[in-house]
């Protein structure tokens, strides 16, 4: 058994360095790390910050962006976090991790994640050991490691930064099938450099199209949680450099709730936003001839997903009306697509057989209707 | 409007079709990895899927096609970006004009001045269908920049009209409209009376819809690099910023914008 777990460990650790494009690595000097393996800071004096530069660099073969840099354990602290910022091959960014023993003793401490874009996640672990002061160890307790060690002497808390109050701002309001930018506030100059998550959760409707995008070039999408870092003396978290970030709200009438959050857990801001149901979106309505006629192609969202009836009324290339509109029950059409659907987008396509000179028809004014009503828009 | 009536009577049957339902598609993007993504969403709601294909150098796509330059082949694609047929190309760069909907489409090859037809049912040739009538193309070179009108017969050239004040890089619309880069913006340039003057002739009237009819600029958020056509109704334009493509829709006498997003890929 041993040796076939060890097999299956080697195995996953030469896939996961296969896959790896960056490498960590202390300087100036080296050593370096790779994912899995203990970053230990050695013996530091109680209450005496030591702080260790590393260096990220890209080893190829593709331009590398780094998502996120986040860390957890209170003893340690993430300075000069440049996450957010593309990496081209051959170049590499610097960070810092400063690590404050609370007390005496060695403990695994902590923990680094390393994320880019198309890459798997990095993890390392951080460790260190406590100089003086108080006699014996201690151990913050991470969720994976349980049970925690029982301290032998009550541990010196370190005073734990004030974070000033933080708001989420959605710049323009949230509605459905809109691009907004979201932005993390504070009231105050933040005390310290940090990093964290912004974290999306819904009551209500899911949705397929509804996330973040980043600002990379192929605008990644990333449906619930995004990396920001924090800077001393700004008022504002930022994502991959930028100051907001562009989240795409979907086409589902939900309530979404945007969470803040430190590594360690600490809340900086939540804030709930409601889309409410709305009338049904027509982004496009087409027409063009067809055999034997003509064929309306409409465009849309129905954020209630209750569409029914469709109204379609044309006009001639002088923009008169031609007869009456004429009315299609889709009700189970639509019943039946939107369940596998994912989204309320929709593409609906209408025939019509013409008997005349179909060219003669210039436009057609389309009207959906759902549960919050009937909305129109005529054709390009 | 009896004879109206008359003329334009609906087959009642044929009303009554029952509608067909399906995600919208928006086009393809090409993304800076190489890869061509189908696009399927509305403005504000675009996705990128996974791509179809790698390798990518040029490509364009219409409602019913797309022509995808690869190092050293052409592909015609359908809609939904299968493969239909491959064909060998010149190396390098290819530019492409493709109409909203049909089977056929024109590429132009910078490397060696080749200008074909291409389509689904037909290799790539030089000798065009007589029945094509012409082509419109802006040319950009030591000359200056004009508006070519090119006899898709035997190739030569009817009309030349200079452009004033356009800059690379710049897409010329189906009805005359010009798109083109100005610093960290983008210019929308009405048909002018030169455009108008070489225009084809009206087969089908004009819709009564309101079009462009004054020149008007749209501020970015960096300065465009790339112009491409990405869907029937839709041109991807491409920031220097490294961020996500934009796609720009022209509708009526406004246009719309927004970001568009790709999945998340692990090559």
């Amino acid at each position: 058994m041993i040796p076939r777990l060890l097999l299956s460990s080697l195995l996953a650790a030469c896939c996961a360095l296969a896959q790896q494009q960056f490498s960590l690595k202390a300087l100036p000097a080296g050593p370096d790390y790779a994912p899995g393996q203990t970053i230990d800071f050695g013996t530091v004096p109680v209450g005496v910050p030591s702080t260790l530069t590393f260096q990220l660099a890209n080893n190829g073969p593709g331009r590398l962006v780094l998502t996120g840099l986040t860390l957890d354990g209170a003893a340690f602290q993430l300075g000069r976090a440049p996450a957010g910022v593309a990496i081209d091959v051959g170049k590499s960014i610097e960070f810092t991790i400063t690590f404050t023993p609370p007390a005496s003793g060695a403990a695994r401490l902590g923990e680094l994640w390393v994320e880019a874009a198309g890459q798997p996640r990095a993890e390392y672990d951080l460790a260190g050991t406590g100089q003086g002061q108080a006699a014996g160890a201690f151990v913050e307790a991470r969720a994976e490691d349980a049970p925690a060690a029982t301290p032998e002497a009550t541990p010196t808390p370190t005073p734990a930064p004030v974070w000033p109050s933080g708001t989420v701002v959605a710049q323009p309001a949230l509605v459905s099938g809109e691009q907004s930018t979201i932005s993390i506030q504070f009231e105050a100059p933040l005390p310290v450099d940090g990093a964290g998550t912004l974290t999306m959760d819904h009551t209500g409707g899911g949705d397929t199209q509804r996330g973040f995008i980043l600002p990379d070039p192929n605008g990644t999408f990333v449906p619930s949680q995004v990396s920001f870092t924090l800077t001393q003396g700004e008022s504002v978290a930022r994502f991959m450099g930028n100051p907001g970030i562009v989240f795409q709200t979907g086409t589902t009438a939900s309530t979404l709730t945007f969470t803040a959050a430190l590594g360690n857990g600490t809340q900086l801001a939540s804030q709930s936003f409601t889309i409410a149901p709305a009338v049904v979106g027509i982004d496009l309505a087409l027409l063009e001839t067809a055999t034997g006629g003509v064929l309306v192609t409409v465009d849309g969202y129905d954020n209630t997903r209750t569409a029914s009836t469709l109204s379609f009324t044309f006009y001639d290339t002088t923009n008169h009306q031609i007869g009456q509109p004429i009315l299609v029950d889709a009700t189970a059409q639509f019943q039946a697509y939107f369940p596998t659907a994912g989204t309320g987008l929709f593409g609906l396509k209408q025939a019509f057989n013409v008997t005349g000179n179909a060219a003669a028809i210039g436009s057609v004014s389309v009207s959906v209707t759902n549960s919050q009503g009937a909305s129109s828009k005529v054709s390009q | 409007m009896t004879r109206r009536l008359a003329a334009f009577s609906f087959c009642l049957t044929a009303a009554l079709a029952q509608p067909a339902l399906d995600a919208p598609r928006a086009g393809c993007v090409r993304g800076t990895d190489g890869g061509l993504r189908p696009v399927h969403g509305i403005t504000g709601a675009l996705l990128a899927g996974a791509p179809a294909t790698w390798s990518v150098v040029a490509a364009a796509c219409s409602d019913s096609l797309a022509l995808v330059k690869t190092d050293r082949s052409l592909e015609v694609r359908d809609g939904g970006l299968a493969l239909l047929a491959r064909w060998d190309a010149p190396a390098g760069a290819a530019l492409f004009a493709l109409p909203r909907t049909g089977q056929t489409g024109f590429v132009y090859y910078p490397g060696t001045g080749q200008l074909l037809q291409v389509g689904v049912q037909q290799a790539p040739r030089t000798v065009l269908d007589p029945d094509a009538l012409h082509l419109m193309v802006m040319v950009a070179d030591t000359s200056g920049p004009r508006l070519v009108r090119i006899s898709t017969a035997d190739g030569t050239i009817d009309s030349q009209a200079p452009l004033q004040d356009v800059a690379a890089p710049l897409a010329l619309l189906s009805d005359g409209t010009i798109v083109f880069a100005d610093g960290t913006g983008l210019v929308i340039r009405p048909p002018d009376a030169a455009v108008a003057g070489m225009a084809l002739p009206k087969i089908r009237p004009a819709p009564p819809r309101q079009g462009i009819v004054t020149e008007r600029r749209m501020a970015l958020p960096a300065a465009a690099v790339s112009i491409d056509q990405m869907g029937g109704v839709w041109l991807a334009v491409r920031l220097a910023d490294g961020s996500a493509p934009l796609a720009l829709r022209l509708e009526g006498a406004s246009q719309r914008t927004c970001r568009v997003p790709a999945m998340g890929t692990a090559q």
